[in-house]
């Protein structure tokens, strides 16, 4: 092991005070010695922990952005959550959303998964309650089976509903 | 795939709320004729002090739909939605605000459009502590039920949870704690069971702080409301 020599000095200083200040005799180096030491144990805990904490933390971040954010969003606008919407529909060419919080305009489009087939698409939308249809090739405008639940539209039909809380949704 | 990121951020601005509700409809392509026929519905509302937001939603939704939807129909809706909102406002001042806000008017317009009763509705209201916190709880409540959760068990659960000055944000997670609960296999009848005897929803969500006193006599289904 090896010590820069300010780190030495400093070391020096601690124990030589230590010593000086104990007025027991015969104490005052042993306690100087295992008080630098704990000391030091204390700090190499510390810097330890400070790793551990820091690459844990990392490591969350990293894991809720894949979770939160696969379409490559990266930001909530202020107020809002990204809410991650999925839909199986396996031969449709195009999958949008449109909801209150569209003014009902088709405009978030999904993206194919090409491994799974799956649509998804992240929007951010405010704490509350929201209706939407998926709308499939920009002609059939259907329920998601995965919404909280179906709600009738006054048309004669049937729009999904979800509840956004501070945590986003949690959907089966 | 980024414009439709930006379009939808944009989309829940406030000022594009804000705008108005003719330019609204006029940028999602409605019609002059069309925009005339809601704008009236939009202009009663205005008149009669409600909230207009609503309405320009649904006329929005209408415009959407209009391969199945006739123009006539929209326009009926927007006066069943208008008839909602005076009697929500009319329930919410009779259940001591004075004044409610748009969004406690809105909230029980909703909620009496989802089967919640007259009586449903005043009775969260008197339970919130303040008119935002009645909005929530309105707004949750007829979302539980609109899930398949009895009606007296969504009004229970909430009740307890305004009374319990639970926090109104922690309310909004009730739908997706009960979706969770559903997803585990647990009978929507079991849930409501333990609703009404003051449990809270299984897993201990939603259920009355130590201390709280209990709910109000909940009414048999059925038996319900005034209206």
């Amino acid at each position: 092991m090896t010590h820069e020599p300010e780190q030495l000095g400093a070391a020096h200083r601690d124990l030589i005070r230590l010593v000086l200040d104990d007025d027991r005799p015969g104490r005052g180096v042993d306690r100087a010695v295992m008080a630098v030491l704990r000391d030091r144990q204390r700090a190499r805990r510390w810097r330890t922990q400070a790793w551990l904490a820091a690459a844990a933390g990392l490591m969350v971040t990293l894991g809720l952005g894949v979770w939160l954010w696969p379409d490559g969003v990266t930001e909530a606008p202020s107020g809002t959550i990204l809410v991650q919407f999925e839909f199986t529909a396996p031969d449709a060419e195009r999958v949008q959303l449109a909801g209150s919080f569209t003014a009902w305009q088709p405009t978030a489009e999904f993206t194919r998964h090409p491994a799974t087939g799956v649509w998804r698409v992240t929007v951010p939308l405010a704490p509350g309650e929201h209706e939407y249809l998926v709308v499939l090739d920009g002609a059939r405008w259907v329920p998601d089976p995965a919404a909280h639940a179906l709600v009738d539209d006054g048309f004669g039909q049937a729009n999904s509903l979800i509840v956004v809380g501070p945590r986003g949704v949690v959907r089966s | 795939m980024m414009w439709h990121w930006l379009m939808a951020a944009a989309l829940l601005s406030g000022p594009m709320a804000a705008q108005d509700p003719a330019a609204r409809l006029r940028a999602a392509g409605a019609t002059p004729e069309y925009i005339q026929q809601v704008t009236a519905e939009f202009a009663e509302a205005a008149r009669d002090g409600l909230p207009v937001e609503p309405l320009v939603l649904k006329a929005l939704e209408g415009w959407a739909k209009r391969d199945r939807v006739p123009v006539e129909r929209v326009v009926t809706v927007l006066a069943q939605v208008r008839t909602r909102l005076t009697e929500g406002r009319e329930l919410a001042r009779g259940a001591g605000v004075s004044t409610p806000p748009d969004a406690l008017v809105t909230a029980a317009g909703e909620a009496l459009g989802r089967g919640l009763s007259s009586d449903d509705v005043r009775e969260l209201v008197r339970a919130a502590p303040t008119a935002p916190e009645a909005a929530t709880g309105l707004m949750v409540a007829a979302s539980l039920a609109a899930q398949g959760l009895e009606r007296a068990a969504a009004v229970r659960l909430v009740h307890d949870q305004l009374a319990g000055r639970a926090n109104p944000q922690a309310m909004l997670e009730l739908p997706s704690a009960l979706a969770d609960v559903l997803a585990r296999g647990v009978p929507m009848s079991d849930i409501a069971r333990q609703i009404l005897s003051g449990g809270g929803l299984p897993g201990g969500i939603g259920g009355p702080p130590p201390g709280t006193p209990r709910g109000p006599p909940i009414t048999p289904p059925g038996r319900g409301g005034t209206d």
